[in-house]
């Protein structure tokens, strides 16, 4: 199973098609920006050296290849930075002398009249649009040519790889590939700390990870041993949560793995799914349309994902290890507060029992005072007391759990689980002056019904139901 | 194999229209801001405890003389059924004289994590017909049943066949293991008894997430999109909130009710082995001989019609009747299509008995 979400990132968009689009769009926005804000504002995107673009990729480059010895040009790089964008913003605010003096606000404030196709001469919202839509068309006359996507796929991986390369030797698909075949955390960080050897971590390379999953194995001995085993059993816990955790990300990762290919193949790029086939003859008239049939295709492969084996295992063990991590916690916080002299979950536990008891009873009796007034009261009374004494027999038990010392773990608390069924569960048929009414009322609605409802042949368990029917009649 | 045609003209379009309805959005949703759902006049006039029995003011002239009870899942409040005056079943069924009345679970504390499914059925759902029995002086009620209300329905009428008059189920799972369950499927590897120790109630926010991800792309994402796109329209936008409201307004699980529900129906399939006990009784489905209606939704995800379908295979009543509905879970309430043929379809179908 893939678990590599910058896989399946790099596969969208450094294909060759990814690279002509975003080529594609860089030029439309810079010629959008040049229209909208002044021939300036395109400078943005240039290559130039004084370039905004090209000070923050190497300003990003410098920032993970150099580590700590980077912070000492750092402000000489912001201050280029600011510089760079100085006679850009001068352009774009119509006079504006320096970075201080364009605020983001007005940059957002101007990008949103565009896009929100405000009708400023100024702005020309319009023609935005317009170029917008032939990006989009040049990207789906790429789409519509079809080339072969696993040649894609690796020519992408290729050139993500070599992009990545620059940026300071970090060899990332490399990680990610050891994470996705790791089994938890634990690799997840080593790897993590080896890759960033040359980074501003680098310091902090000697930190073993493992420390957590080392510290269960050997016998805790001394004072402090329950509370060391305690704490021992909240870190253990908490790995098993967070493996489960790295299985789940898995599923999703394959979930948009499925959902990419099948969107793909359906838009008639290489195989077509068998299931649907010559099925669906849409066509497909805008953007909604194809982000629409794009849930489609997404839904679907999800549902295949979550319906295997695979997923119920994963989604259970991501549910119980959360439940047995709060379990372990709760256990610990139990400690602390009960040290504290504080209420904690058990004791509380132990009132909401005894109180649940009290209520079911008084409920109870409650009822049967209420429907069944004309019981003789001799009885009412005998039954109440004997109810009275079952109550005072399980608040001495309520007692008993509220007082026992919390010891690790929450679940010895089994009479506070189920609770007793109630005893004066006693429901008497109605009185014989009521009885004979209401057999006379059933007897009364017993013939109406029978008048009113269709008849069908006996022991026929089914029957149609007419819609078309009820509409018409409604 | 859809086929796209795009032109640039046609995407300019479409872009400007979504960005001009974007920006108008805040506006749009001003006036939605605090609606919530509820639309029909009632008054409580029964309680058990925090659970209350409430009765429906009539809007016209009685045409059934037993009153309906209304009985809703325990997941999320029962507004759903009456969100507001043009999509309310229960208002089209008070519209065309029907007597109804609702138990309303209120919001399970932690105090209530003791509460089991005993409880519901044998002392609440018991209570309320206990009392309507006495109130109206009759012997049996009709009870109405509401996805999860309608297992727990299935379960009292089979108990007490003699109290339940006719019993109708809306999107009610019986069969739960049937094959594209999906909710069914991923929780039966779950620990029920560890989930419930360690969280007490189940929380409305962890149900919410689940219902959520059955369907993440359609329910987290294009729903939204669908509002932006509709936003315009003032009535649109209302329904959408009072929706939005009833959705994540969840209150929590109480804790052993929860158990027993999942574990006997859910993991187990109980129900229609017999083997479901509650309060120390079997339910055996056989013991069920009311008439029944039969509603589910043809594209419903959360309850697939083939699990509410096998009722009639199960239960002992020998006038059993279907009504496969064109839509999803929620739809069937709250969609136009559903508001002109579901509540007619009951209110005829009852009268007929």
């Amino acid at each position: 199973m893939s678990n590599d979400p910058f896989g399946q990132f790099s596969k969208i968009f450094t294909t060759e098609f990814g690279k002509a689009a975003m080529s594609a769009w860089q030029e439309t926005l810079a010629k959008s920006f040049a229209q909208s804000f002044g021939e300036t504002s395109a400078n943005i995107f240039s290559s130039d050296a004084q370039s905004p673009m090209y000070i923050w990729q190497e300003m990003l480059k410098k920032s993970i290849s150099q580590g700590p010895a980077q912070y000492a040009g750092q402000q000489a790089a912001q201050e280029s930075w600011q510089s760079a964008w100085a006679p850009i913003i001068q352009g774009m605010t119509g006079g504006a002398k320096s970075a201080s003096e364009g605020t983001p606000f007005d940059f957002f404030q101007q990008f949103m009249r565009q896009f929100s196709g405000a009708q400023t001469a100024d702005f020309g919202g319009g023609a935005a649009y317009l170029q917008f839509g032939q990006f989009i068309q040049k990207y789906l006359d790429l789409l519509a040519t079809g080339t072969d996507p696993s040649k894609l796929a690796e020519q992408m991986s290729s050139a993500f790889q070599n992009s990545l390369g620059e940026l300071g030797n970090v060899d990332l698909m490399a990680w990610m590939s050891k994470v996705a075949q790791s089994n938890g955390p634990e690799e997840f960080l080593k790897t993590a700390g080896e890759i960033l050897k040359n980074s501003p971590f680098a310091q902090s390379s000697s930190f073993d990870f493992s420390v957590f999953s080392k510290a269960g194995s050997s016998a805790a001995v001394g004072p402090g041993r329950e509370w060391q085993k305690a704490m021992v059993d909240v870190a253990k816990a908490h790995e098993r949560s967070r493996n489960a955790q790295v299985k789940m990300c898995g599923h999703t990762n394959e979930t948009f793995k499925g959902a990419s290919e099948k969107f793909w193949r359906e838009l008639g790029h290489g195989h077509r799914d068998g299931d649907r086939e010559g099925q669906d003859e849409r066509e497909l008239t805008s953007l909604r349309e194809i982000y629409d049939y794009w849930v489609d295709c997404a839904e679907h492969a999800y549902h295949d994902i979550v319906m295997t084996d695979d997923y119920a295992r994963d989604f259970g063990e991501m549910i119980n290890s959360q439940s047995a991590l709060k379990k372990k916690v709760t256990a610990l916080l139990n400690r602390f507060l009960e040290m504290l002299n504080i209420p904690n979950r058990r004791e509380i536990d132990a009132v909401i029992g005894q109180l649940s008891a009290i209520t079911l009873r008084l409920d109870t009796m409650e009822q049967n005072i209420a429907f069944d007034r004309e019981t003789d009261n001799a009885t009412m009374i005998d039954a109440l007391r004997k109810e009275l004494a079952r109550l005072r027999s399980e608040m001495s038990v309520s007692r008993e759990i509220a007082v026992t010392p919390a010891v690790d773990n929450v679940e010895e608390l089994p009479s506070v689980k189920t609770r007793q069924p109630c005893v004066l569960k006693t429901e008497k048929p109605p009185s014989r002056a009521r009885s004979k009414k209401k057999k006379e009322t059933k007897a009364t609605t017993n013939t109406k019904a029978q008048a009113q409802a269709p008849k069908k042949p006996k022991g026929d368990k089914r029957a149609e139901f007419d819609i078309t029917k009820i509409t018409s009649s409604s | 194999m859809p086929k796209i045609s795009l032109t640039p003209e046609a995407l300019q379009k479409e872009m400007h229209a979504f960005s001009e309805k974007l920006r108008n959005a805040n506006k749009n949703f001003e006036h939605a801001a605090n609606l919530t759902p509820g639309c029909s006049e009632r008054e409580r006039v029964f309680s058990i405890g925090n659970v209350g029995l409430y009765h429906y003011k009539p809007l016209a002239k009685n045409t059934n003389t037993t009153p309906l009870l209304l009985v809703y899942a325990l997941v999320n409040r029962a507004e759903m059924a009456d969100l507001q005056k043009d999509r309310s079943l229960i208002r089209s069924l008070l519209e065309q004289g029907l007597d109804i009345y609702l138990i309303d679970w209120d919001y399970p504390t932690g105090a209530d994590r003791l509460r089991s499914l005993d409880d519901y059925i044998n002392r609440y759902i018991a209570g309320c017909v206990d009392h309507l029995r006495v109130s109206h002086d009759i012997d049996a009620v009709n009870l109405l049943g509401i996805c999860q209300g309608g297992t727990m329905s299935c379960c009292y009428s089979a108990l007490n066949p003699d109290k339940v008059r006719n019993l109708i189920t809306t999107v009610t799972p019986i069969d739960f293991h049937t094959r594209n369950d999906m909710l069914s499927h991923i929780f039966r590897q779950v620990d029920v008894d560890a989930l419930i120790d360690s969280d007490g109630n189940l929380s409305g926010d962890l149900l919410n997430l689940i219902f959520l991800s059955l369907k993440p792309f359609r329910l987290a994402q294009q729903k939204y999109v669908e509002l932006i796109n509709g936003s315009d329209d003032p009535a649109t936008v209302e329904m959408f909130m009072r929706m939005e409201h009833w959705i994540f307004d969840s209150p929590s699980l109480a804790g052993q009710a929860f158990r027993d529900f999942a574990q006997q129906f859910y993991q187990g399939n109980k129900l229609i082995s017999g083997d479901v006990e509650v309060g120390g009784k079997k339910v055996n489905l056989q013991d069920l001989t009311s008439p029944v209606l039969n509603i589910f939704g043809r594209d419903d995800h959360l309850v697939p019609p083939a699990a509410s379908k096998a009722l009639g295979q199960y239960i002992g009543s020998n006038d059993y009747t279907e009504l496969e509905f064109p839509g999803g879970h929620i739809g069937i309430y709250v969609s136009g299509r559903a508001h002109k043929l579901v509540p007619p379809s009951i209110v005829q179908w009852l009268n007929a008995r």
